[in-house]
């Protein structure tokens, strides 16, 4: 499990968000929410170890972040980034990279990394396209791809960086209920949304950063009651029950 | 990688692609040792070659065609995988040996060696390989410190690429005999290569080649962009370097027996991109087939387009090469560019 404790996160001297504290746990959707340019990519960035923290602790099963090799962060953590190069590889390879921090030089991939990566295109649902060149794919496809890759990693906690962008709606929602079944096999997610109504819907907890720090952290249950989301976002949230539980919407 | 793509063709026919580029770099090699000024027949080579000719025409083969065409072999190779390398590392089209800086500087040590220690011939590629790295960290620092933006990069190896080229010909001018044939080198010729000034390089090339081949995995992973190869957990600042260096070891090695030649290094990578997809393993592979081919066959074309006169290879490889490329470039035109 990975655990923040008042980190500090931001660019040169200035930290964007000051005092992060909390927990990943496994078999739980966080989604991480807040207004532009509050620091959510940053902090996503900085629990990988893609940009020095300016302060605090960030504990990756109890080891120190900083002690750990990038080999040995990327065994625990996957990364689902929002801007993405895409080589004019086939789908499987691209996904076959997801299997990189488990093999030493000279990198050769053995019978259970390709296992690992069939398995990884089915949960991503993206064994249809294996064989197709990135270039060919839709953004859509190649975000399951991309999805893909990261369990193919096989790590306990995943951090994804607005997985729903670009995606219709439909595809939004096959994206939160894979986030779910990932969870329910015991690993932790974190993911950066920006559609409040998706992530109350869906996520286990809701963490909200803005104003410099972690606002809230909570069930959605609770932060529809804290009214936190209505303040920072400056927008009415409501809900009404339907027949598959609480559905939200603001104006 | 957006920006490296000309086109996307996956196709079916890569191993077709594979097999006519062997063919290509045998027949290169094969006719360059036959055909020349005079003539040798395929059997009387291969006698020559296995030791069982005499007379003047074994002679020719064996120290003046072998050398040669062993060295355009080697200096394509390295000067294609450099380019691929480069481009591949610094995510940038138009990045390759000759543009950012890695030739002249080469070029200028091998000049330095020249002017100071004629004697020892034999540290050539050494000095190159120095010279090839000054060049190439060079150009990386002053982009990075700038914003590293891929135009930066280029402006900063031309930048360069002038005040060592201003330095070759300083030194020529102070000591004419520096550089063995200075039009020669700076066109870039194989003509009157010895094996005796070839082995050093060969020395350097062919293990090195060896290296970049095992590191396809991690330059796959590069070419992910930062963020993804750090997250993958590839150090990514220790792997450019160590990668920009052996690219530079290769380039430098070939620049100290063979000029400065520049094109191989830009479109071979271009063309290879083309015709065998993005990943490493193929694509260093068969740069360095494709380069060595090219090459050879450039060498063989100068040797015998007007002979007995020969033209340097570097003029034969910008004739053809450009023209080339440039029907690359329209043809992208029509061609799908993906984001």
């Amino acid at each position: 499990m990975i655990e923040l404790r008042e980190l500090s996160v931001g660019y040169g001297r200035s930290a964007v968000a000051r005092g992060v504290s909390m927990e990943l746990e496994p078999g739980k959707v966080i989604a991480l929410l807040g207004p532009n340019g509050c620091g959510k990519s940053t902090l996503l960035r900085t629990i990988l170890c893609l940009q020095p923290k300016l302060a605090g602790e960030i504990l990756v099963d109890g080891t120190p972040s900083e002690r750990l090799t990038p080999r040995q962060l990327a065994q625990k953590a996957a990364y689902l980034a929002q801007s993405r190069a895409t080589p004019n590889i086939t789908a499987r390879r691209m996904v076959l990279h997801g299997r990189f921090p488990y093999l030493s030089y000279p990198r050769r991939y053995r019978r259970e990394d390709y296992e690992m990566v069939e398995k990884a295109l089915r949960w991503a649902d993206a064994e249809g396209i294996a064989d197709r060149f990135m270039g060919e794919l839709s953004g859509g496809q190649r975000q399951k791809v991309y999805l893909a890759m990261a369990l193919a990693q096989d790590t306990q906690t995943i951090l994804m960086d607005e997985p729903t962008t670009f995606l219709d709606v439909a595809r939004q929602l096959e994206v939160m209920a894979t986030a779910r079944r990932l969870a329910r096999e015991g690993r932790a997610v974190l993911m950066v949304l920006h559609d409040l109504c998706l992530a109350l819907r869906w996520a286990d907890k809701v963490a909200v950063l803005a104003e410099g720090g972690l606002l809230f952290q909570g069930t959605p249950e609770e932060a529809v009651e804290a009214e936190i989301l209505n303040r920072v976002f400056g927008v009415r949230l409501s809900r009404v029950m339907t027949e598959s539980g609480w559905q939200y919407y603001y104006g | 990688m957006k920006s490296l793509r000309t086109s996307s063709t996956p196709g079916n026919n890569r191993i077709l692609a594979w097999a006519a580029l062997g063919a290509l770099c045998a027949a290169c090699a094969v006719l360059s040792l036959c055909l020349g000024p005079v003539p040798v027949g395929l059997g009387d080579t291969l006698g020559a070659l296995l030791g069982r000719g005499e007379g003047p025409q074994a002679h020719i083969v064996l120290y003046s065609r072998l050398p040669r065409t062993c060295g355009c072999l080697l200096a394509g190779m390295a000067l294609a995988v450099s380019g691929t390398v480069i481009q591949g590392v610094l995510g940038n089209p138009m990045a390759a040996p000759n543009i950012i800086g890695v030739n002249a500087g080469a070029g200028l040590m091998t000049a330095l060696l020249g002017a100071a220690a004629p004697a020892a011939a034999s540290a050539a590629p050494l000095a190159a390989f120095l010279g090839a790295l000054l060049g190439v960290m060079l150009v990386l620092g002053i982009a990075e410190r700038t914003g590293a933006s891929k135009l930066t990069l280029i402006l900063a190896g031309m930048a360069v690429s002038a005040v060592f080229s201003a330095g070759i010909d300083a030194v020529v001018t102070f000591v004419p005999d520096a550089l063995l044939g200075y039009s020669d080198f700076r066109i870039g010729s194989l003509a009157g290569l010895t094996m005796a000034r070839l082995a050093p390089a060969a020395w350097v090339i062919l293990p090195v080649f060896g290296l970049v081949l095992s590191l396809a995995g991690e330059m796959d992973i590069l070419m992910l962009g930062r963020d993804v190869s750090q997250s993958l957990g590839l150090r990514v600042k220790p792997m450019r370097l160590l990668l920009l260096g052996l690219a530079a070891a290769l380039a430098g090695a070939a620049v100290s027996f063979c000029g400065l030649l520049g094109f191989v290094g830009l479109i071979v990578p271009h063309i290879m991109r083309r015709l065998l997809g993005e990943e490493s393993r193929g694509l260093v592979l068969g740069s360095a087939l494709g380069g060595a081919a090219m090459l050879t066959g450039c060498d063989l074309l100068g040797r015998l387009l007007f002979a007995p006169f020969e033209l340097p290879v570097g003029i034969v490889l910008s004739f053809v090469g450009g023209p080339f490329f440039i029907v690359l470039l329209l043809r992208q035109r029509g061609g799908r560019i993906h984001d």
